[in-house]
């Protein structure tokens, strides 16, 4: 039952997740859920080791807390976004913060998606599923594919 | 100023500088003193001087009521002149001609300044350095200055207290918006653990769960769901309350957000065996108003009825138009409010009655309801009596829609 209710789709399993997150429990559930699902997980408690994590192990996403102690989960995302072996992540915030600013600075730090605690597992898989497909669109366009028949004839 | 005066009196040197310069243009003196009474010891303080050295004024100092000329224009409030202190004290002891020499004065003129209703807050002292021969009426013209001065400078005082009043409410409303932010962020986060593992466990993860089990998760579950909506009314109400949330009106369609409305509550009222009675919108009124706070208020009125409404009773969502406005009425056959409660029911933190089992809630649904409604220029307000149900009713400004015929004149006018 809970296999085919988690299985991310063919063609994105064994994406690469970090989940940087100072709260046990929320990285806890998230490697539990996520490699249930297939996905490769790993984790860092602050935003140093987040970075250094991404540069090491090139992740296809990263789940990232805003409110970590020291460097903060949008400083992060700005220097995934500037660094270009990690630019091509997916970032979503994942932040028990609320407020009318939060998620337009998410997205000015270089977030794609921003998802609020407490996050329910089926909303958390569904943003993943979609972002990782979108990535994988995106890279596929940007290798000059071609996206339709007509296209390649051209 | 002493700090306690500043207090007192939160005047600046460019507001007391010109009200000494017009008392001394007014009476053609080169100098003169502005007193203004300290509360706190009861005497008479110099808040400003013109034409007087810093130790002609500490020579002068603070006056005691009824002490001196101008302590004796304060405490009767009475214009005191002294043509020649050279030539007579008129009444005030000798060492007056003491402090004249040191300032340099002979005729001397103390008006009180007094306000309309008897109260003194002050005097204003003009020293000339001959003689003084006052004409009646240039005496009637330094009272009446007196007058104008006492007014103008307990305006002044007012306005500054009520701008400090202001400056210190919109502090301590960001201060709890921060408050609140800071203790939802921190109730949040084990939040997620709760969550989390609510969903785990409902998913059968680690092993499949019993009936019974999955019905008490279910109820875990319910009870987490009301501490989320708690947390975010208490936020909202704090943004609200702050000045902090931003309202974006446009055109929406009543039948639109009626029947969102409807969607959201619907499983509430069937739970609770309460008819849900949607009339429909047959005329198309479109309110202005921003769109997801008005559903947001009809769902909270709804589901406010819906708790109140014993099992088998009704609750009816209508609209109608009443000149440039939109009335939505959301209509109950519940037990219906005291007279004496029905100014109480959009206060925050207020809930009348006891708790409906199973479904308590902030209590700050209506007020939060009321905030938005008046945000969007309109107004909600309760119409009830006990036995007899209630009603609450959203009032939106009508949506003006815009004459055909102005769109097709429009490039015109923009060419001439």
């Amino acid at each position: 039952m809970i296999q085919a209710n988690m299985d991310p789709t063919a063609a994105n399993r064994g994406a690469r997740i970090l989940v940087v997150d100072d709260h046990d429990d929320s990285r806890t559930i998230t490697r539990m859920v996520l490699e249930h699902a297939g996905y490769q997980v790993s984790e860092a408690r602050t935003g140093t080791e987040g970075l250094r994590k991404a540069l090491d192990e090139r992740p296809e996403m990263v789940l990232v807390d805003i409110a970590l102690p020291g460097m903060d989960g949008w400083e992060v995302s700005r220097r995934l976004r500037a660094n270009e072996a990690t630019s091509d992540a997916r970032i979503l915030a994942v932040t028990a913060l609320t407020g009318a600013d939060i998620h337009e600075r998410s997205i000015r730090a270089g977030c794609d998606d921003l998802l609020t605690k407490p996050v329910h597992i089926a909303t958390l898989r569904h943003a993943i599923r979609s972002h990782l497909t979108a990535q994988r669109t995106a890279k596929r366009q940007m290798a000059g594919q071609p996206s339709t028949p007509r296209a390649a004839s051209a | 100023m002493s700090s306690r005066m500043q207090e007192l009196w939160p005047l600046s040197e460019t507001e007391l500088k010109p009200a000494l310069a017009f008392a001394l243009a007014i009476e053609h003196a080169p100098m003169g003193l502005l007193m203004l009474r300290d509360d706190a010891s009861g005497t008479l303080e110099i808040v400003v001087a013109e034409g007087l050295t810093a130790e002609q004024w500490e020579r002068f100092g603070p006056q005691q009521p009824g002490v001196g000329p101008v302590g004796v224009a304060y405490a009767e409030h009475r214009h005191i002149t002294i043509r020649d202190v050279a030539q007579d004290c008129e009444g005030f002891q000798d060492s007056l001609r003491d402090i004249a020499d040191c300032v340099g004065f002979r005729g001397l003129d103390v008006v009180p300044l007094s306000l309309g209703d008897g109260t003194v807050i002050g005097a204003v002292a003009v020293f000339f350095r001959g003689a003084r021969r006052p004409s009646a009426r240039s005496a009637q013209l330094a009272e009446r200055a007196g007058r104008l001065l006492a007014l103008a400078l307990d305006n002044a005082r007012l306005r500054a207290e009520a701008d400090r009043r202001r400056e210190d409410a919109e502090a301590l409303a960001r201060a709890r918006v921060q408050f609140v932010a800071r203790m939802s962020h921190e109730l949040r986060t084990p939040l997620q653990s709760i969550t989390g593992y609510i969903d785990l466990l409902s998913l059968g993860w680690p092993e499949p769960l019993t009936y019974r089990q999955g019905e008490m998760l279910e109820r875990v579950r319910k009870s987490e769901e009301i501490l989320i909506s708690v947390i975010d009314d208490l936020v909202s109400l704090a943004r609200l309350e702050a000045g902090r949330v931003d309202y974006k009106t446009g055109p929406v369609a009543l039948s639109d957000a009626m029947a969102m409305a409807e969607i959201v509550v619907l499983p509430l009222a069937q739970q609770r065996g309460v008819a849900l009675q949607v009339i429909p919108d047959q005329r198309n009124l479109k309110a202005t108003a921003d769109d997801a706070k008005l559903k947001q208020i009809l769902i909270n009125l709804l589901t406010n009825a819906i708790k109140y409404t014993p099992s088998g009773g009704s609750v009816r969502l209508s609209c109608r138009e009443d000149g440039s406005r939109i009335l939505v009425d959301v209509t109950d056959t519940g037990p219906g409010i005291p007279p004496d409660k029905l100014g109480d029911v959009f206060l925050p933190y207020v809930q009348l009655g006891q708790q409906v089992d199973g479904l308590s809630g902030s209590g700050l649904g209506l007020a939060i309801s009321r905030e938005f409604a008046q945000g969007m220029g309109g107004e909600l307000t309760v119409a009830s009596a006990p036995g007899e149900g209630s009603i609450f009713t959203v009032q939106l400004e009508r949506h003006a829609e815009e004459p055909a015929w102005r769109g097709a004149l429009a490039p015109s006018v923009a060419q001439q």
